[in-house]
């Protein structure tokens, strides 16, 4: 191996890093509040349970934390939402749904039990959000 | 009539010495019609030809340039360029530029990645590929215009069943990985081998004019959110000319990357740098294929998802 491989696989493994970075790298102060702390999307109105998930280019929060075992609905907000988070799947539910691009979908999700987070995720399977209950 | 056969396989080539009259073109088409259902094809290599030569070397800097450009493009995504709003209502105008977003947007890994693989393929093996491409390209127009206007006057939207576009997702994300790995040579050192099924399919594309313009009409069906989105929106736009207007404005807009990327890997491939290019495409493709490919699954419930681009 002359120096011209070696100095081409230290590019390489440098790149790996960087993709491997980018990949996981999410805003921290992103996340809904948390384990202890239910989040400012979370709101509780006439015994049921509100969560607010902002749908555009991704889910944000894109976890959230909540109660469990109250009534609970979850609202996802598009605005001007072309891209495929307005293509939303959660299979936990069977809920698949092309939201429209501005305006507010409300979903029903019974009664949460803690330990059962709720998942969705959009069509392409590239953008995702979770709920935990405790 | 045949004097002399030479068989190279490393450099995959076979040198024919005859008395023949005949023109070379001429020879190879006679000896084609007998090999080609054993999945062989012969065509005519200049001798001054450049050949890949230190092979070895070049996938060295393929696989590092193939890597700049996905590192480049999954930045894109985490930035938030992509997500300018764009309200209202939706418009022939403004699903041309959403057009233009999608092309450079995820989308691209599925879509995009499928023609870059295809075209380098098809450049690969054939001379005249501007054909080909500018039949895919016309059966994507069309397709989108004239499904798109179909969406219009059923109001029901057929492209929209999130299982049957998940599983065609993979499904390409498991052609552009095969692909890919043929355009990087992993295959090559075992090629004699290797069952011939689905390079046969790709030879047989380039040398009919329907399956190019078939399979662009086929993108219509590829898991992509902007098209799911537009696909609604000329759902709910009521009559076949407006849908079909919609539809046909976004492929328009998603044209110009699309195109790029064929005729781009056609000028490459008839290039000084041509086995490069090939390789650092299919590094690019390899990549963008797992994406795709973790990403359908994921989409399907089957894995957890484990990134968020």
């Amino acid at each position: 191996m002359n120096t011209n491989k070696i100095a081409l696989s230290i590019v390489t493994l440098s790149l790996v890093v960087g993709i491997v970075i980018i990949f996981s790298w999410s805003s921290v102060d992103d996340a809904g509040g948390s384990a202890g702390d239910p989040a400012q999307n979370v709101e509780t109105r006439g015994g049921v349970q509100y969560i607010t998930i902002n749908a555009k280019g991704g889910y944000s929060p894109q976890v959230s934390y909540a109660k469990a075992g109250i009534p609970t609905k979850l609202i996802v907000k598009t605005n001007g939402t072309y891209d495929c988070s307005a293509a939303l799947v959660i299979r936990s539910l069977g809920f698949q749904k092309i939201l429209r691009q501005t305006g507010e979908e409300i979903i029903d999700i019974g009664t949460p039990r803690t330990g059962e987070p709720l998942q969705g995720l959009c069509s392409m399977g590239m953008y995702n959000f979770a709920v935990n209950f405790n | 009539m045949v004097k002399h056969v030479q068989v190279n396989l490393e450099r995959e080539t076979v040198e024919i010495e005859t008395d023949s009259e005949k023109r070379p073109e001429e020879i190879a088409e006679i000896l084609n019609e007998k090999i080609k259902p054993n999945g062989y094809i012969l065509s005519i290599d200049n001798l001054n030809k450049p050949t890949a030569g230190k092979s070895d070397d070049v996938i060295w800097k393929a696989i590092p340039i193939g890597l700049i450009f996905l590192a480049l493009f999954f930045l894109l995504q985490k930035s938030d360029i992509l997500n300018f709003g764009i309200g209202g209502q939706t418009t022939p105008a403004t699903s041309f530029l959403i057009g233009l977003i999608a092309s450079v947007s995820s989308c691209l890994a599925v879509v995009g990645g499928l023609v870059l693989s295809l075209s380098a393929k098809i450049s690969e093996d054939d001379e005249s590929d501007t054909k080909t491409f500018m039949l895919f390209h016309a059966g994507r127009l069309v397709g989108f215009a004239m499904l798109g206007g179909l969406l219009g006057v059923i109001g029901n939207a057929i492209g929209i069943n999130f299982t049957f576009t998940a599983i065609l997702g993979i499904v390409a994300s498991v052609v552009m990985i095969l692909l890919g790995l043929n355009l990087a040579g992993v295959f090559s050192s075992h090629r004699v081998t290797l069952p011939v099924g689905i390079f046969n399919f790709f030879r047989k594309i380039e040398h009919k004019s329907l399956t190019p313009f078939a399979i662009g009409f086929g993108t219509f069906f590829l898991p992509c959110g902007f098209t799911q989105t537009m696909q609604i929106a000329a759902v709910g736009s009521g009559s076949f000319v407006s849908g079909m207007l919609i539809m046909f404005a976004f492929a328009l807009g998603t044209l110009p990357m699309l195109a790029l990327l064929s005729f781009g890997s056609a000028s490459f491939a008839h290039g000084k740098h041509a086995s490069l290019f090939f390789k650092s495409a299919g590094v690019v493709v390899i990549g963008l294929g797992i994406f795709a490919l973790l990403a359908g699954l994921a989409g399907l419930g089957i894995i957890n998802p484990f990134f968020n681009i």
